[in-house]
C-alpha cells in the first residue's frame, strides 16, 4: 500500500520512510546476517530511514532466546557497522524490535510459531502485516523454505498489506537449475514479490553509470560504433578464495562474477536509454541488450573465452599458495579463478564493437572499472616521432577502489616543436563529495521495503546471463585441463587472454 | 577523508592580482606535491562569507576548512569595517589542503578581503571578479542587522543563495520581525535560508516520521494539542525564534488558522487555532531543568483524541559527550506503541553550513513557516499592547 501523503515530509531530509514492516531473516545465525544484514538495518535506523515499529525476526534451527539473539547482534553491529558502534540507548531501542523464532527450515510447526509471532508483532508494534522474507541460508534450503512459506499461508499477503521475498546469489548453478529455481519461486510467489540480490548493482558508482550516460548530453551522441573502438570491463581481486575454497570449487570466475555482475555492467553501459526510471523500464532495456549479445558457438569457445587458475606467487609482500593448495580445493581442480571473454552485441549501436570482460582472483591489484576506448582520429595531422605518445581518447568509469571518472585527452608538450602527450582529466567521488556513501545492503534492504526492484535482478536477466555462458561452461567442463591456463598469483592473469584482443588492442594496465 | 593537514600559506596580495597569485599558489602546491602524490584541485561552489566582526574570522576560516572536506569550494571571506576612516581594501590568499584516503592532497582556496571606510560602498564590485565562474554562489551573511544596507543589496545579482542565522533572536527583538519581513519581501530576488531553520531539519524529520505509517497519517488532521519546549533562557526574554519557526511549520503544513496568541510569561505563550472540525492549542514553554544549551528545543508533543486517544512525541536529551539523544514515541490507546532512540551529533555551525551548501533554490516550507512565525509575532505584539 502506498503511503498516504504526510504533509510534514515536505522538503524533509528523508523524503519518506517505508511502510512499517517486519523482516524475517532465515539463517539469522549465519555469517551474512551478522556481517551485513543486521548492521545495514541498524545503520538505516540510525539514519532515520526505518519506519517506527520496524521489527526483525531471526529464524534458524539453533536454539536461541530473543535475548541471546540480541546479544549476538549487538556484537555483530559493534564490529561491522560502517557508521560506528551503537550507544546504549540506541541499541536498546533497536533491539526492542529484534526477535528470534526457532525452527527447522521444513518444519510446519516452526512456521506456525513464526506466524503467531508475526501476528503479535503486528498488534504490538503496528507493522500492519507487511513482511519481507530474507533467505540468507545456503542455496539448498531455498526450495524447502519457499514450500513451507507457501504451505503455511505466509507467502500470501493479507488485504492492504504486502509480502516480499529476497533471494541471495547464487541463483542456480547453471541455466537449468536457475530455471528450475525460478519456476519453483514462481509457483509460490508472483514475480513482483521476488527480489534477487545483486549487491554489485547497488554500488553507488554502478548506479552512477546510468546517471553519467543519461544526465550528460555530451556522451550519448558518441556512444556508438562510429566513435567507440571497444570496451573493457574488469573486476580484479587481490584476494584468493579466503577459506571459502569449498564454495568456490562449485563456482569459479564465470559463475561467481561474469555471468551476473560483469554482465550487469555491460548491460548498463550498452543499453538504450530507458523511457523512465521505473524499475521495469530500466530492467527491460538491460535485458534487451543482454539478449542482443551474440551467442558463442560451442565449437568457437576457445576463440572467445580464456580461463586461468592461479599458482603460488607473491601477493601483498608475502608468498601465497596456489589455488590447488587452498583448503577445500581438489589438488586436480580445474575450476577457473580467472576468466576473460570477448562478446559482441548484434544491434545497430554496437555492431562490430567488441566488449572484453575479465575477472580474476589473486591479481596484481584490486580494481573494477569500465574502460570505453574511443577510435583514433580519422587523420593523423600531427607527425609523430618516438617521443610522441598519441593515444586515442579513453573514458574510464572506475568502480573500485577509487570511484570516479577519467578522461584521457591528447595535449601539446610545452616548447616550439609540436610533441603530443596524453593527459588524464580526473573526477573522483571521494574528493568531490565527502559524505559516506551508503553500503550496498543498506540500499537494497531499503529499496525492497519501498517495493522498488530497480537494483534487483529480474528472472529473465538471470536466465539470459546463464544462457550466454553455458556454452563456455560446457566446453570447459568437457575439456579437462586442456584449455586451463595457469598464472602466477599477483599477476594480471594468463598471457593466453591477450589473444582475445585483436587489431593491436591490449588489455589495460590498471 | 580526514583533515590531516592544513597547509597555511597565507600571504597578503594585491587585490587586483588575486587570480594570478592563486595560480602561483597552486604551482607551489604542485611542486611540493611532486615528492609524494599530486595535488588535486576540485571546486564545486563559491562560498562568500560576510562579517563585520574581525574576531570571528579565525572561526569562519575553520568552518570553511570543514566544509571543504566534503564540498571543495572557493571561499571568499569578506570583512567589512564601516568605522574605518580611510577607504581601503586588502586581500590575503591561503589554501586549505586535506589528504584524502589515497594520500593525495585535495586543496581549496581561501581568499580574505578586508574593506574599510568608504570602500564598503564598492564591496560587491570588489568581490564579484573573484567568484569562480559557472559555479553556484552561496553568501553567508553573518550580520543580520546590516541586511538593509545597500552594499548587501548589491550582492543579490551575484548570488544564488543567502544564508542568515536568526539564532539569538526572540519574538521580542525588533530585529526578529524585521528579518522575517525582509526575507519575505526579498525572496524573489534570491533564495534565502536561515541556519535556525536548518537546525530544525532533524526535528522535522523525526516529527514527520511519527506519522508516516498509513494508519497514523490520519491523526495529523485530528491533532488538538501541541507543546513545544525549549531549554530556558535566563538572559533574554521572549520566545526563541527557533520555536516560532517550528510552530510556523506545523501551522502552515497542517493548515491551521491563527485565532489568537498571548504570552503567559515573558518566556511562555499559548497560541490558539481553528482547524477542520476542531480547535488546536499550541504552547511554547521553557523547561528549566534541561541540561541542553539555552534556547535549544527539548521536546515536541502532539496529541489527538480521535480516532483513539493518541500521543506523539520527540524528546532531545544530552549525552555524556557532545552527541544528542533523540527519542520518538508513538502511543495509541489500544493500538501501536513504540519508541525509537537515536544518537545524532550536535549541530555545529560547520555541520550546518556543510548541509546548507548542498541545497539550492528557494524553500517553500521555510518561507511559509516564516510567514506564520511573523503572524504569530505580530499577534503576540498586539496582545502585549492591549493588555
Ligand atoms: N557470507 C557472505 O558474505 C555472502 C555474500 C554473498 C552472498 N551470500 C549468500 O548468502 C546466503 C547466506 O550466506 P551465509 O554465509 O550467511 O551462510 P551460512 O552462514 O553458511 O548459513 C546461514 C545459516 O543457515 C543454516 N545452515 C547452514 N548450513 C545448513 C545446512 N546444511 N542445513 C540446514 N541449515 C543450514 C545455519 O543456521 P542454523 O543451523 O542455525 O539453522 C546457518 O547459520 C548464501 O546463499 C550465500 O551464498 C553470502
Amino acid at each position: 500500500m502506498a503511503n498516504t501523503w504526510n504533509p510534514l515530509r515536505e522538503e524533509a531530509r528523508v523524503e519518506r520512510t517505508p511502510d512499517p514492516c517486519t523482516i524475517v531473516i532465515f539463517g539469522a545465525s549465519g555469517d551474512l546476517a551478522k556481517r551485513k544484514l543486521v548492521p545495514a538495518l541498524f545503520n538505516l535506523a540510525r539514519e532515520r530511514w526505518l519506519p517506527g515499529g520496524f521489527s526483525m525476526v531471526g529464524y534458524a534451527r539453533s536454539p536461541l532466546s530473543d535475548e541471546a539473539l540480541r546479544a549476538q547482534m549487538f556484537d555483530a553491529v559493534t564490529e561491522f557497522s560502517s557508521s560506528g558502534p551503537p550507544t546504549g540507548a540506541e541499541w536498546a531501542s533497536f533491539a526492542a524490535g529484534l526477535f528470534y523464532c526457532q525452527g527447522g527450515y521444513d518444519d510446519p510447526a516452526g512456521y506456525e510459531r513464526l506466524k503467531a509471532r508475526l501476528a503479535t508483532i503486528d498488534a504490538e508494534r503496528g507493522t500492519g502485516g507487511n513482511r519481507i522474507f530474507y533467505l540468507s541460508t545456503p542455496p539448498s534450503l531455498i526450495g524447502p523454505i519457499m514450500d513451507a512459506l507457501g504451505a503455511s499461508g505466509l507467502a500470501r499477503s493479507a488485504p492492504g498489506s504486502w509480502t516480499r521475498i529476497i533471494i541471495e546469489k547464487p541463483i542456480g548453478y547453471d541455466l537449468q537449475t536457475a530455471r528450475e529455481l525460478n519456476a519453483h519461486v514462481g509457483r509460490i510467489f508472483d514475480e513482483d514479490q521476488v527480489y534477487r540480490i545483486d549487491h554489485y548493482r547497488a554500488k553507488e558508482t554502478v548506479q552512477n553509470i546510468v546517471v553519467m550516460r543519461f544526465a550528460n548530453g555530451i556522451f550519448e551522441p558518441v556512444w556508438n560504433r562510429r566513435y567507440i573502438d571497444h570496451v573493457q570491463i574488469t573486476a580484479a581481486e587481490v584476494v584468493g578464495v579466503e577459506g571459502r575454497g569449498g564454495y568456490y570449487e562449485g563456482s569459479g570466475a564465470v559463475r561467481d562474477m561474469l555471468q551476473n555482475h560483469l554482465l550487469q555492467l555491460l548491460a548498463l553501459v550498452a543499453m538504450e536509454p530507458p523511457t523512465s526510471l521505473d524499475a521495469n523500464a530500466i530492467r527491460d532495456e538491460a535485458v534487451k541488450v543482454a539478449r542482443a549479445i551474440r551467442p558463442i558457438p560451442r565449437d568457437a569457445v576457445d576463440a572467445h573465452a580464456v580461463r586461468g587458475q592461479y599458482t603460488a606467487g607473491w601477493v601483498g609482500g608475502k608468498i601465497v599458495p596456489g589455488y590447488r593448495e587452498e583448503e577445500g580445493v581438489s589438488p586436480t581442480s580445474t575450476t577457473e579463478t580467472y576468466a576473460a571473454v570477448k562478446l559482441e552485441i548484434d544491434n545497430w549501436r554496437w555492431a562490430g564493437v567488441p566488449f572484453y570482460l575479465r575477472s580474476g582472483k589473486r591479481m596484481t591489484k584490486r580494481a573494477a572499472e569500465i574502460a570505453v576506448q574511443f577510435r583514433q582520429v580519422p587523420m593523423r595531422l600531427f607527425t609523430t616521432t618516438e617521443a610522441d605518445l598519441q593515444e586515442p581518447n579513453l573514458l574510464v568509469m572506475k568502480i573500485q577502489p577509487d570511484e570516479g571518472l577519467t578522461l584521457r585527452l591528447a595535449a601539446k608538450l610545452p616548447g616550439h616543436a609540436i610533441h603530443l602527450r596524453s593527459v588524464n582529466m580526473e573526477f573522483r567521488y571521494g574528493t568531490s563529495f565527502g559524505v559516506r556513501s551508503s553500503e550496498a545492503y543498506e540500499r537494497l534492504l531499503l529499496d525492497c521495503m519501498f517495493g522498488d526492484a530497480t537494483l534487483f535482478t529480474r528472472r529473465d536477466m538471470v536466465e539470459t546471463g546463464w544462457a550466454l555462458v553455458m556454452p563456455i561452461l560446457d566446453h570447459w567442463a568437457a575439456s579437462g585441463e586442456r584449455n586451463l591456463h595457469f598464472y602466477e598469483a599477483g599477476t594480471w592473469g594468463p598471457e593466453a587472454a591477450d589473444q582475445l584482443l585483436e587489431e593491436g588492442r591490449t588489455w589495460r594496465r590498471l | 577523508m580526514g583533515i590531516v593537514e592544513d597547509i597555511e600559506r597565507r600571504r597578503q596580495v594585491d587585490v587586483a592580482a588575486i587570480e594570478r597569485e592563486l595560480t602561483e599558489l597552486w604551482k607551489a602546491a604542485a611542486h611540493e606535491g611532486d615528492a609524494g602524490a599530486a595535488v588535486l584541485r576540485v571546486c564545486l561552489l563559491n562560498l562568500l562569507v560576510f562579517t563585520t566582526d574581525e574576531s570571528c574570522i579565525g572561526e569562519v576560516s575553520d568552518i570553511v576548512a570543514h566544509i571543504t572536506a566534503s564540498a571543495p569550494c572557493r571561499a571568499i571571506i569578506v570583512h567589512a569595517n564601516p568605522a574605518g576612516n580611510a577607504p581601503d581594501a586588502q586581500a590575503w590568499i591561503a589554501s586549505h589542503c586535506h589528504l584524502d584516503d589515497h594520500r593525495r592532497q585535495v586543496c581549496c582556496e581561501e581568499i580574505r578581503v578586508s574593506v574599510s571606510g568608504a570602500a564598503i560602498k564598492y564591496l560587491a564590485r570588489t568581490v564579484a571578479p573573484l567568484i569562480a565562474p559557472d559555479l553556484p554562489v552561496f553568501l553567508w551573511w553573518r550580520d543580520v542587522q546590516t541586511l538593509r544596507e545597500k552594499y548587501f543589496g548589491d550582492f543579490l545579482p551575484e548570488v544564488d543563495r543567502v544564508i542568515v542565522d536568526s539564532r539569538g533572536l526572540t519574538h521580542r527583538d525588533p530585529l526578529a520581525s524585521e528579518l522575517a519581513a525582509f526575507v519575505l519581501e526579498t525572496r524573489r530576488r534570491a533564495a534565502f535560508s536561515d541556519l535556525n531553520w536548518t537546525r530544525l531539519t532533524r526535528w522535522r524529520d523525526l516529527i514527520a516520521g511519527l506519522f508516516d505509517a498509513p494508519d497514523l497519517t490520519q491523526y495529523l488532521s485530528e491533532i488538538t494539542r501541541v507543546s513545544i519546549t525549549y531549554a530556558k533562557d535566563d538572559e533574554s526574554p521572549g520566545l526563541p525564534m527557533q520555536t516560532l519557526l517550528l510552530a510556523g511549520f506545523l501551522i502552515a503544513q497542517l493548515d491551521w488558522k491563527l485565532k489568537d496568541a498571548y504570552a503567559i510569561t515573558p518566556h511562555q505563550a499559548e497560541l490558539r487555532f481553528r482547524a477542520a472540525r476542531r480547535r488546536v492549542t499550541l504552547t511554547i514553554e521553557p523547561q528549566t531543568d534541561s541540561r541542553l544549551p539555552q534556547r535549544e528545543l527539548t521536546a515536541v508533543t502532539l496529541s489527538a483524541e480521535r480516532p483513539a486517544p493518541a500521543l506523539f512525541q520527540v524528546v532531545c536529551q544530552p549525552t555524556q559527550g557532545t552527541d544528542l539523544l533523540y527519542t520518538t514515541t508513538v502511543n495509541i490507546t489500544q493500538g501501536a506503541r513504540h519508541h525509537t532512540t537515536i544518537t545524532l551529533p550536535a549541530l555545529t555551525d560547520a555541520r550546518l553550513m556543510t548541509r546548507e551548501v548542498e541545497i539550492f533554490g528557494r524553500s517553500k516550507p521555510y518561507e511559509r513557516a516564516l510567514r506564520m512565525a511573523l503572524d504569530v509575532i505580530n499577534e503576540l505584539k498586539l496582545d502585549a499592547q492591549t493588555t
